[in-house]
């Protein structure tokens, strides 16, 4: 191996300096040597695209997703209702009621103000000491929310955001991390009023379904599509991306995305019935022990 | 092994049929026999979802389902082949009036009355007679004293009439619902409410107030009356939303004879693990399934520091292990056999080994378990392979045969090649026979 003998030659060199710049220069033939390489086979590409094609089709490189645990919720059919089936089927308005947790800082406000801009028909609420969650679903739910949103802040920072379903639960934890405001979103466009399309992406297992129909619910039914604006919230490897985007059809082919921000990722810590009942599912750190298994 | 298990989802039961070694979660391992959906009627949904499940004498399915409606369906028997259609008929469903919203929180059989009690979380408990399996008597309401909610209505199994009950703080009570005498002879479509008198017999007391002098909250979650009982009075075990486990002994006044902190979450089902009623096993709403001995305690087991009166320790009713595997809180808990059967929130159903703790087969069914019925532990036969097998080896031992058979034929062949040579005829007919 040529690696092998430079490396036993540069081992001879005594001089440091001399060292490295020699492996220096080693390092940068090489690197040339690869780019060159690429070019040439960029070229035979080009004029032969069946080459790429067959190159591609060859070495489809091994990630973690390919390599993805079975899971056979996925591929089972979902059976029965659960407690969204009232959305789907009496065709409900989402109405949100948005708080914090207690003794919040300026920074959930701050994100407070920031999905308020996406989120419809959504009240704010300050938080009071005197009423605990359990207290305040109940108020809302005789007040005819639909859901309840408590950000959680920690030490000046949103750590997280809690989903309760009213009348009768579930409830979600997510954790939140990766906050970045409309403003620091390099073009970014400004968003309308209209109500945006939503799309859901991955949720694939029976808990992914789950949390899939939970973000449906907080939207209503029928999209301005005028707006051309869309939420995106796209699963992978169990993190959550939240994204906004205005889309334009350029032509039959070409499509053109603007983002509206903000952009934050969520987690899902914990799922539990009725209003923070019995838990149906928890993160433990031990799930990430192996990499390859996801549950949404 | 053979389950019925009620569905939170449909509101259906599914009958489950696996062996031993199965598991859905792994593609190349066992897959189960067979998931049927069963008990549809009465138009089965969510909302009249079954809570709780009894398989009455291997005769009738007793189900309780929410709002008010307790369903009777057939168990046939297991030496008739039944088509899929005429399996567990709906016999009788009983609309109870008075009930609606009203949550399910036990079902018992009772032998004496020749039927079932279904205990409300309101504090009514319906008595329905099944005498001569006819479903024609109407369902008798009863009001328990005390006329707070209550979580857990249990019987004694060991004196007839006596039943305990407890709740959100509601102290356990010892009653004696009817006497020793009453017999399902005199259930006929008179009995009323007024047939049922509840005498209590015991009040619980609560336990001493703790090192900081606050009440200790009362929540009776789950209630088990010991099979040995004492001459006189009643011994029996609690469980409590705050995570502890308690043995009562009446003739040891009214407190907790033991009193253990075993979980810090709401305990949901508790069970005894073993005939000898030395161990327990509890599940939390978490995820937690614990078998705890009742004779083995632990003597340093749970520490609280406290700065008034300083470091406190007390003992806890030693942890024998745990069962993990599942996500979610647990329901349906059956034991026997020296196997665990569980299901819960999290959608499979888990068979464990009591003793190993392993898990000996799962299954997703798809949907959340409310309860769960065994209907049998054994495995089925898989005849049809042994007869596989069977044929296999005769059919290998002919093969062996034969190759046998055709080499002694060449050696044989090739003796009379060489001898007849020049006999062109018969090697003709040699040749032939190689064909073949």
């Amino acid at each position: 191996m040529a690696g092998g003998n430079t490396s036993e030659a540069l081992k001879n060199i005594k001089n440091k300096q001399r060292r490295q710049k020699i492996f220096g220069e080693i390092k940068h033939d090489k690197n040339k040597q690869k780019h060159k390489l690429r070019a040439e086979r960029a070229k035979e590409e080009r004029l032969n695209p069946e080459l790429k094609e067959e190159r591609l089709a060859n070495n489809i490189p091994a990630t973690i997703e390919s390599k993805r645990v079975y899971d056979e919720t996925i591929a089972a059919e979902v059976e029965g209702e659960d407690e969204f089936q009232q959305y789907f089927s009496s065709g409900v308005e989402p109405k949100l009621l948005l708080t914090t947790s207690e003794n919040a800082k300026k920074p959930a406000y701050e994100f407070a103000d920031m999905i308020m801009d996406f989120l419809p028909n959504v009240t704010f609420i300050k938080r009071k000491k005197e009423y605990s969650m359990k207290d305040i679903a109940k108020h809302a739910k005789n007040r005819d929310f639909t859901d309840l949103l408590v950000i959680n802040e920690d030490k000046k920072k949103v750590s997280g955001i809690t989903f309760i379903h009213l009348p009768d639960g579930p409830t979600f934890y997510f954790s939140i991390t990766s906050i970045v405001d409309t403003k620091e979103i390099e073009g970014h466009g400004r968003a309308t009023d209209h109500i945006p399309e939503i799309v859901l992406n991955n949720f694939n297992t029976r808990m992914g379904k789950t949390v899939g129909r939970m973000f449906q619910t907080i939207f209503p039914h029928n999209p301005e599509i005028v707006s051309r604006q869309v939420i995106t919230l796209h699963n992978q490897r169990d993190f959550i991306f939240f994204r906004r985007h205005r889309y334009i059809f350029r032509n039959e082919e070409k499509v053109g995305l603007q983002e509206l921000g903000p952009q934050f990722t969520l987690k899902l810590r914990r799922m539990q019935k009725g209003i923070r009942g019995e838990t149906v599912w928890e993160h433990r750190p031990d799930m990430e022990r192996d990499k390859r298994k996801f549950y949404l | 092994m053979k389950f019925l298990v009620s569905s939170n989802d449909t509101g259906v039961v599914k009958e489950v049929i696996f062996n031993r070694g199965t598991d859905t979660s792994k593609q190349d391992a066992t897959q189960p026999k067979s998931i049927k959906n069963f008990c549809s009627e009465p138009d089965a949904t969510r909302k009249n979802r079954i809570v709780h499940m009894l398989d009455y004498e291997s005769k009738f399915l007793v189900a309780v389902r929410l709002g008010g409606e307790v369903s009777v369906y057939e168990i046939n028997d297991d030496e008739y082949e039944v088509e899929d259609e005429y399996k567990y008929n709906l016999l009788h469903n009983y609309k109870l009036e008075g009930i609606n919203e009203d949550m399910p929180v036990s079902l018992l059989a009772v032998e004496e009355l020749e039927g079932v009690i279904v205990a409300y979380q309101s504090g009514k408990i319906v008595i329905i007679s099944f005498k001569e399996d006819k479903f024609d008597r109407a369902p008798v309401v009863v009001q328990l004293p005390g006329n707070k909610t209550i979580s857990d209505f249990t019987a004694n199994p060991s004196e007839a009439g006596v039943f305990a009950y407890g709740g959100e703080e509601n102290d356990v009570r010892v009653i004696r619902l009817f006497e020793k005498d009453f017999l399902a002879d005199s259930f006929d479509s008179k009995v009323t409410d007024k047939h049922f008198k509840p005498q209590v017999l015991f009040t619980a007391k609560n336990v001493k107030n703790d090192h900081l002098d606050l009440r200790v909250p009362v929540w009776i979650t789950q209630l088990r009356f010991f099979t040995e009982q004492p001459e006189s009075g009643y011994k029996f075990i609690t469980a409590t939303k705050y995570g502890q486990i308690r043995i009562y002994d009446t003739n040891h006044g009214r407190r907790p004879v033991k009193d253990y902190t075993v979980c810090e979450r709401p305990i949901l089902r508790m069970t005894f693990a073993d005939e000898d009623e030395t161990e327990v096993i509890i599940s939390d709403s978490h995820n937690l399934i614990a078998k705890h001995s009742l004779v083995k305690v632990d003597e340093k087991a749970l520490k609280t520091n406290s700065a008034s009166a300083g470091t406190i320790i007390k003992p806890v009713a030693k942890l024998l292990g745990k069962f993990v595997d599942q996500f979610g809180a647990t329901y349906g808990i059956r034991v026997g056999e020296g196997l665990l059967v569980t299901g819960g929130l999290d959608r499979y159903l888990r068979v464990f080994d009591l003793d190993t703790r392993e898990v000996i087969a799962k299954a997703y069914l798809g949907v959340e378990i409310a309860d769960l019925i065994v209907l049998e532990y054994e495995d089925e036969e898989e005849e049809e392979e042994v007869v596989d097998e069977e044929l296999l080896k005769l059919q290998q031992r002919r093969r062996r045969r034969e190759l046998r058979d055709a080499e002694e034929e060449s050696d044989e062949e090739e003796l009379w090649n060489q001898l007849d040579e020049s006999e062109e005829s018969k090697s003709k007919d040699v040749k032939r026979k190689k064909l073949h």
